[in-house]
C-alpha cells in the first residue's frame, strides 16, 4: 500500500480536515475534486510531510511522512499551485531545473535536465526565459521538474489552471504514461473531465471524504450535493463515464 | 584641462578620506547589489527601510546610553534591531499583511529613536550622521566595519545562494525538496537588515532604501538572467555614489543624497524607457 490515512483530523484555526481515511495503491492514476477550502491543498502537504495531522495516521511508502520528510522528498515529485510561485522571477528554463538540486547540495548534469524537458517536448527551452514561456509551457517545466528525481509518487496541485488546451493534453498524456509504468499519480482538479478517463479512482472531499472510489462510483447526484451544496449536470459518455457537466472554477 | 584632471586624481589619490569613501563606496555598491537584489526578489523591498529605521534606533539608544558615560558601539545595538524589526514584520506577515508589519515595526522604531533622542540633547547632533549619512567623513573603523560586514555577506549569500532563490521562486516546492523555508527566510530577512546597517553610517537610514532597492528595481528592468541583474545592480550603485562623491567635492553637496538621487532617477528613467519600448 503506498498511502494510507487512518483518522486524519487535521485544523489550522478551524477545522479543515476531519476523520479522513483512505487508501491508495502503487501505480493508482487517483484524482482529488472538492470545492474552495475543502482541503485538498492540506491533504497533499499531509501526504508529504509538510503538515503534521492532529489526530490519526498517515503513512507513505510505510513512514511517518512529518517525520521522515528527507526520506519522502527522495520518492515524491511535486508541482505546487501556479499562484504561489513568483513566475516574474528572471530565471532560465536550466535554473527553474537545477536550483532544486543545487540548494541540497546536489549536483545535476545537464543530460538529466533535458531528458526531463524532452518527457514533456520542450527539450529546445534549456536557456529560455521561464518568465517569457507561455503558462502551458511554464506548467510543462515545472512538472519536468518534479519528474528529475524519478519519483515514484507523484503529487500535482491543479496542474491545468492557466494553460492552454494543447498543453493541458500534452500534461494528460504524460500522466497517464506514467501511472501506467507504475508512477503514483496524485492530482489535484477543478475540472475532471480532462482526466476521468484516466484515473482509476476518484476522491471527492470537502473537510471529509465525501465518496472514494471509481468515477462512475463517486458521481452521483448525491455526492455532487454533498461536496458543493449543489447539484451539477451529469452526463454518461459514449465510453460510460460519468461526466460532471462543467467544472467549477477555481477562487 | 589635462592638468585639472590630474589634479583631482592626485587628490583622489593622496586624501586619505577620500580614499576611505572610495573603499565605502565599492564595498556598500556590493551590498546593495547582492541584499538589494535578494529583496526585490522576495518582493520585500519596504524591510530595508523598515530595517534602516530601525537601526537607527538602535543606533539612537547607543547615543543615550553613551550619554550616561558608558561606552557602547552603535553597531551591535543598530543590528540588533533591525533584524528585531524585520523577523517582527516578517512574522505579522505569516498572520496578515507584510506592509503593515513593516509600517507599525518602522513606526515603533522611530518613535523610540525620537524619544531617547530628546533625553540626550547634548548628543542628539550625533544622531545626524546616522540619519543622514556622510560618506566623506567615514572613520577608519567605520571602514574595518563595512568591509568586515561585506566580506560577511558575500560569504553567507553565496553559501546559501540557491537556497534564498529556491524559497523566493516557490516556497512550496522549495518546502516539499525537504528546505526549512521558514528558517531560510529569517536568515535572509536578518541578513538584508544587517547589511542595512552597514551602510548606514555612509548614506544615512533615510535614503539607503532608495541606495539599496533602485539599483536592483532597475536592473530587473533590464536584465534577463539573476547574474546580470547582481552585476547592473552593482554598477549602478557604484557609479552614483562615485558621482555623489564628485559633486560632494565640488558643490558641497552630501555625497549620500545625491547618489541615492541618482539611483531614484535610473528607476524611473528605465521604466519609463522601457514602457515606451514595449508600445
Amino acid at each position: 500500500m503506498m498511502i494510507t490515512a487512518e483518522n486524519v483530523h487535521f485544523s489550522y484555526k478551524e477545522k479543515v480536515l476531519e476523520n479522513v481515511n483512505f487508501k491508495i495503491d502503487e501505480g493508482e492514476f487517483v484524482a482529488i475534486l472538492g470545492p474552495n477550502g475543502a482541503g485538498k491543498t492540506t491533504l497533499l502537504k499531509l501526504i508529504m510531510g509538510l503538515l503534521r495531522p492532529d489526530e490519526g495516521v498517515i503513512r507513505v511508502f510505510g513512514y511517518d511522512p512529518a517525520r521522515n520528510r528527507e526520506k519522502i522528498a527522495k520518492l515524491v515529485g511535486y508541482l505546487p499551485q501556479r499562484e504561489v510561485i513568483s513566475l516574474d522571477l528572471p530565471l532560465t528554463v536550466r535554473q527553474v531545473l537545477s536550483i532544486p538540486f543545487k540548494a541540497k547540495g546536489i549536483k545535476i548534469n545537464e543530460e538529466k535536465l533535458i531528458e526531463a524537458l524532452s518527457e514533456v517536448n520542450l527539450q529546445n527551452k534549456l536557456d529560455s526565459l521561464f518568465s517569457k514561456l507561455s503558462g502551458g509551457q511554464q506548467q510543462r517545466i515545472l512538472l519536468a521538474r518534479a519528474l528529475i528525481g524519478k519519483p515514484k509518487l507523484l503529487l500535482l496541485d491543479e496542474p491545468f489552471n492557466g494553460v492552454d488546451v494543447p498543453s493541458q493534453e500534452k500534461i494528460v498524456d504524460l500522466l497517464n504514461e506514467l501511472a501506467k509504468k507504475g508512477t503514483t499519480v496524485i492530482v489535484v482538479v477543478h475540472n475532471i473531465n480532462l482526466i476521468l478517463h484516466h484515473v482509476t479512482k476518484v476522491m471527492l472531499l470537502n473537510r471529509r471524504i465525501i465518496a472514494f472510489g471509481e468515477p462512475n462510483d463517486v458521481f452521483t447526484e448525491e455526492n455532487i450535493v454533498k461536496a458543493y451544496g449543489s447539484s451539477i449536470p451529469l452526463v454518461i459518455c459514449e465510453e460510460g463515464y460519468t461526466h460532471p457537466l462543467y467544472g467549477d472554477h477555481h477562487g | 584641462m589635462k592638468r585639472d584632471i590630474h589634479t583631482l586624481f592626485t587628490v583622489i589619490i593622496m586624501d586619505e578620506l577620500l580614499i576611505r569613501s572610495l573603499i565605502a563606496s565599492f564595498c556598500i555598491a556590493l551590498n546593495a547589489s547582492v541584499a538589494g537584489t535578494l529583496t526585490v526578489f522576495r518582493k520585500a523591498s519596504f524591510l530595508i527601510a523598515g530595517a534602516a529605521h530601525s537601526a537607527f534606533a538602535g543606533a539612537a539608544v547607543a547615543i543615550f546610553v553613551t550619554s550616561f558615560g558608558f561606552s557602547i558601539h552603535y553597531f551591535p545595538l543598530a543590528v540588533a534591531f533591525a533584524i528585531l524589526a524585520a523577523i517582527l514584520a516578517t512574522l505579522s506577515a505569516r498572520f496578515g499583511d507584510i506592509n503593515t508589519g513593516i509600517a507599525v515595526s518602522f513606526a515603533l522604531s522611530m518613535s523610540l529613536a525620537v524619544i531617547v533622542l530628546s533625553r540626550t540633547r547634548e548628543y542628539a547632533a550625533k544622531a545626524w550622521q546616522f540619519m543622514f549619512g556622510d560618506l566623506l567623513l567615514l572613520t577608519v573603523n567605520d571602514i574595518v566595519i563595512i568591509t568586515v560586514f561585506t566580506s560577511i555577506l558575500l560569504l553567507i549569500a553565496s553559501f546559501f545562494y540557491y537556497k534564498f532563490l529556491f524559497i523566493s521562486f516557490d516556497p512550496d516546492g522549495a518546502e516539499a525538496m525537504g528546505i526549512s523555508v521558514k528558517r531560510i527566510d529569517l536568515l535572509l530577512i536578518a541578513l538584508i537588515s544587517s547589511s542595512v546597517v552597514s551602510a548606514m553610517k555612509a548614506v544615512g537610514a533615510i535614503l539607503i532604501f532608495a541606495l539599496f532597492v533602485a539599483p536592483a528595481a532597475s536592473a530587473k528592468e533590464i536584465g534577463k538572467k539573476t547574474n546580470e541583474i547582481l552585476l547592473i545592480s552593482f554598477i549602478i550603485a557604484f557609479l552614483s555614489l562615485i558621482a555623489g562623491i564628485l559633486i560632494s567635492l565640488t558643490y558641497l553637496i552630501p555625497a549620500g543624497a545625491f547618489a541615492a538621487f541618482i539611483t531614484s532617477l535610473c528607476y524611473f528613467g528605465i521604466t519609463f524607457l522601457k514602457n515606451i519600448s514595449q508600445r
